[in-house]
């Protein structure tokens, strides 16, 4: 074993962590590409000259492979696919966002009240939390955006199909992080000096809690925007809305004449979802000490 | 004459990120049948890596065996094939852990795991290495061996599963027996216990035993000689009861005088001042002067090689005498 | 240990009652119109909206209305689809191919996935390693359904070495690739899974022990590390089931297969409510039995959480 009287100085988690960040190149990428796609999702004028929602597509166009001013190329009804690439990052971002507060806003709370309070309140909660775990996430969003699909509502069955089914794993990690830091003395100390349920949830457990939590929003955020494809691919998306589901959908039916209608968009897809993923990742990574 | 087993000069690096770590720098002691060699030093002295370069079971990417050799029954180890020292773990030199809850296999019965040499290496069929289990187990007195060889190792308590590691140890009759920190992990009435148990083995059956610990306690009871490690070397070996009277060594008689003993006079605890040494960076000279209290200047430049001060016990301290004799 | 069952049986039991009361409640409470929910764009006939309403009791109280049809669930009398046809008779012709494509889709995680996770983790840092893990990445990140396209587009259409879409005449082997695609994700989380638990087992102390013993280090591997490392990853197989059969959905319909799952995507194209609510109700039973008889292998597997 090697011994070292070490003279450093004490240096903390989150200093580490964010030491380890600096120099992990995945962290840049990924965060360079999830920056991408929120501007684009924002500001797609920026990026497009010909706006995809209102452009006129002539049919005489159709499959036609890029060229200098269309880098895309055409899809099968004769649109621009750069413009529709670009113009598709919106739904995916916009929903990709919402859902993910929506379960962050749920699972927070229950994850909260079940690590802090435990006993029954725990025991009733998990049961929730089992019930919504025996749904998949697909085929219970697949339900609900089917239901709500008759009354044109955009991306909200959506945002709530998936807000509403994807908490319980988030809910796990934060009851687990809430537990451990119950039982830390700065908790005991705040409980002895009179403080309320609710203000020590707040202020004391919660910014404790939050790193695992935030990395395992930002890795769902991620598979939302999967699913949010997946679903308008099945047909089951927003309405009326440019996504990146439909357009592969589509692409994929005329495959045999023309690859790039289907490429580009998924190529996107993959990118983002997969920017999310790693980004989590490498911000996990960070934070283990396991690592070290 | 040779000994049943012997270090000579043994040399093991350790390579990491940082650095060379030379955590053996020319270990050497033996023993033999019957005897019973303590190897005492603080964590971070290379007790255990010693063990474990005896056994041959170090890491090797990141180890390495610079020089030196280890002798069993006359025959270099370093020069055997890895088949050939395979053949001897277990069967001529066996090793005892010291957390058996981690040690042992959480997933295979104790039993099992017991007679699991026995049908392995001596071919034995299932049922007469159960058998010779529960006898194993028997000897080292587990309670009820007939219907516990089939329980596993988080259904005993620590003592219980550390007579486990050991009957496991025993299977294959082994001529030597490390046991690297067996009761650190245990209670106190229970270490007595476990400490009882290996010294009648070992009489019983004639073994060399090499006891690894850092607790001064354990040792003064159960062992005939004491090598003190540190830094990855032997600084004094001797008999128990003269190392114990009179030390001839300045971290030894440190070690001996940090003993918290009932004064009842409220004096301060004497503690070793400063930390062992960076094995990254080895100072030159002796390993132990910056804490040294009787330092001298050539004690900074010069290694003191190991003096016999009488048979069967030598000092490495360039006052060596001075300290065995009380006048420093 | 039956103590363990009988609880779990009871949760299991009431998570299935819990779960499809809450995909029927969506179904069919959030809806304005959950008759037209059903039918989709299509406008209902006065006589198919007599015929739904009778079907689903939906002049009755909405908790006697789910009675019903848990009743029906649970009896195997599903009712018919919007088109007519009983949906027992639907699902009892698909659901063998459903059966054949995911077990082959199982056994390629098994066989890929889960033998090259072993291999990656004795080899940690390995050039294998490395690599499986930055592709695994990339698999996990890409959805399904672009895996699905993508794969069809390249060795179907373009190099031709597989059908585009289902070929009964071929077999099994019409399963080849659509298997691979349903079994991509699972593959993928199941190699890291499977290489981290080989990777840490093998820095376990009983390894130690065992190579005191004077064991050889295939033996040490092949028994030891192997048998620790393998049990969270036979849960984890278990509990893959829930992806697979939303895989299987989006798969079947890529590849044209006239599973369970392809039928449900055509239930959604075509807005045939009661099939694909009766559908996702079977699916989610079938998910939560398998977790059921994955948490009693993991007791089987692990004698430490057999006591309680």
């Amino acid at each position: 074993m090697v011994s070292a009287a070490s003279q450093d100085a004490p240096r903390s988690l989150a200093g580490d962590a964010w030491y380890d960040l600096k120099r992990n190149p995945v962290f840049w990428i990924a965060g360079m590409v999830v920056l991408l796609m929120t501007l684009l999702a924002a500001f797609p004028g920026l990026f497009s000259s010909i706006d995809a929602r209102t452009a006129s597509c002539a049919l005489s166009d159709s499959l036609r492979p890029p060229d200098a001013s269309h880098w895309f190329g055409y899809d099968k009804q004769g649109c621009d696919v750069y413009a529709r690439v670009v113009y598709g990052a919106r739904s995916s971002v916009l929903v990709g966002v919402f859902s993910t507060l929506i379960t962050g806003l749920i699972s927070v709370t229950i994850g909260l009240l079940s690590g802090y309070f435990g006993g029954w309140v725990d025991g009733l909660l998990a049961r929730a939390v089992d019930i919504f775990l025996g749904i998949p996430v697909l085929l219970g969003a697949v339900v609900v955006a089917k239901a709500l699909s008759g009354q044109d509502l955009g991306i909200w069955p959506v945002v709530i199909a998936l807000g509403l089914l994807g908490w319980p794993p988030a809910a796990r990690v934060v009851r687990s992080s809430v537990i451990t830091a119950r039982h830390q003395d700065y908790v005991l100390a705040a409980r002895v000096l009179g403080a309320s349920h609710l203000r020590i949830m707040l202020r004391h457990i919660l910014p404790n809690s939050m790193a695992p939590t935030v990395v395992m929003l930002t890795i769902l955020l991620g598979t939302f925007i999967a699913l949010e494809a997946t679903l308008s691919f099945l047909g089951v998306g927003p309405r009326n809305t440019i996504s990146w589901g439909v357009d592969i959908a589509e692409a994929q039916r005329w495959i045999r004449e023309a690859t790039y209608p289907l490429l580009f968009p998924a190529g996107f897809l993959t990118a983002t979802v997969l920017a999310f993923i790693m980004l989590g990742d490498a911000v996990r990574e960070a934070f283990d000490p396991k690592l070290r | 004459m040779t000994h049943l087993l012997e270090l000579r000069d043994l040399h093991v690096d350790f390579h990491t990120r940082d650095g060379v770590a030379r955590v053996l720098n020319g270990v050497s002691f033996h023993v033999d049948a019957g005897e019973t060699l303590a190897l005492l030093g603080e964590s971070g002295s290379g007790k255990s890596v010693t063990a474990q370069a005896i056994m041959g079971i170090l890491d090797t990417p990141p180890a390495a065996v610079r020089a030196g050799q280890i002798l069993y029954e006359g025959r270099d180890l370093l020069t055997l094939p890895e088949d050939g020292r395979r053949a001897l773990r277990g069967a001529g030199i066996a090793m005892v852990f010291q957390d058996a809850l981690s040690a042992l296999n959480p997933v295979f019965t104790v039993g099992w795991q017991i007679a699991e040499a026995l049908r392995v290496r001596q071919g034995l069929t299932r049922s007469a290495a159960r058998q010779r289990a529960v006898e194993l187990m028997e000897r080292v007195k587990i309670p009820g061996a007939q219907s516990r060889v089939h329980d596993y190792p988080h259904q005993f308590s620590g003592g219980m599963r550390q007579r486990v590691m050991i009957a496991m140890a025993l299977a294959l009759n082994p001529k030597v027996l490390i046991a690297d920190e067996p009761t650190t992990a245990l209670d106190v009435t229970v270490q007595a216990q476990i400490m009882d148990l290996l010294m009648e083995l070992k009489a019983q059956l004639g073994m060399a035993l090499i006891l690894i610990t850092h607790d001064l306690g354990v040792v003064a009871s159960v062992a005939d000689r004491i090598a003190v490690m540190y830094a990855g070397r032997i600084v004094e070996e001797a008999g128990v009861y003269d190392l114990y009277r009179q030390p001839a060594h300045p971290y030894t008689r440190a070690l001996l005088e940090s003993i918290p003993r009932p004064r009842g006079d409220g004096q301060a605890l004497k503690a070793i001042k400063g930390l062992p040494p960076n094995l990254l960076r080895v100072p030159p000279g002796c390993p132990f002067h910056p804490r040294c209290p009787v330092e001298l200047p050539v004690c900074r430049e010069v290694l003191p090689p190991p003096v016999s001060l009488v048979p069967q016990r030598y000092s490495a301290c360039h006052r060596a005498q001075e300290v065995l004799d009380g006048r420093v | 240990m039956s103590g363990f069952l009988l609880r779990r049986l009871l949760q299991t039991v009431l998570t299935f009652v819990g779960a499809t009361f809450i995909i029927y409640a969506l179904m069919f409470s959030i809806a304005k119109d959950p008759l037209q929910a059903l039918a989709g764009e299509k406008p209902l006939s006065p006589s198919q909206r007599v015929q739904l309403t009778a079907q689903y009791h939906l002049d009755r109280p909405f908790l006697v209305q789910y009675g019903y049809y848990m009743k029906g669930l649970v009896t195997g009398k599903f009712g018919r689809a919007i088109s007519g046809r009983p949906i027992a008779d639907v699902l009892a012709e698909s659901w063998p191919r459903t059966i054949q494509l995911g077990l082959m889709a199982l056994l390629i995680v098994m066989l890929v996935g889960v033998a090259g996770g072993v291999y990656a983790g004795l080899r940690r840092g390995g050039v294998f390693d490395q690599t499986s893990l930055a592709v695994t990445l990339v698999i996990i990140g890409t959805p399904i359904f672009v895996i699905g396209t993508v794969f069809q587009s390249l060795f179907a259409v373009k190099l031709g070495w597989f059908r585009p879409s289902f070929a009964p005449e071929l077999g099994l082997a019409t399963y080849v690739l659509p298997a691979i695609v349903l079994g991509m994700l699972s593959l993928a989380t199941g190699m890291r899974l499977t290489r981290t638990s080989v990777a840490e087992n093998l820095r376990a102390d009983y390894v130690r022990t065992a190579a005191a013993k004077g064991l050889t280090h295939r033996r040490i591997v092949g028994v030891h590390v192997l048998r620790n490392s393998l049990i969270p990853v036979v849960t984890f197989l278990g509990t893959e089931v829930g992806g697979l059969m939303s895989g299987a959905m989006v798969t079947e319909g890529i590849f044209n297969i006239p599973g369970i799952g392809g039928r449900l995507f055509q239930g959604i194209k075509l807005e045939d409510g009661p099939l694909v609510v009766t559908i996702v109700s079977l699916l989610i039973l079938i998910y939560l039995v398998t977790n059921l008889l994955v948490d009693m292998l993991y007791a089987v597997l692990d004698p430490r959480i057999r006591r309680g």
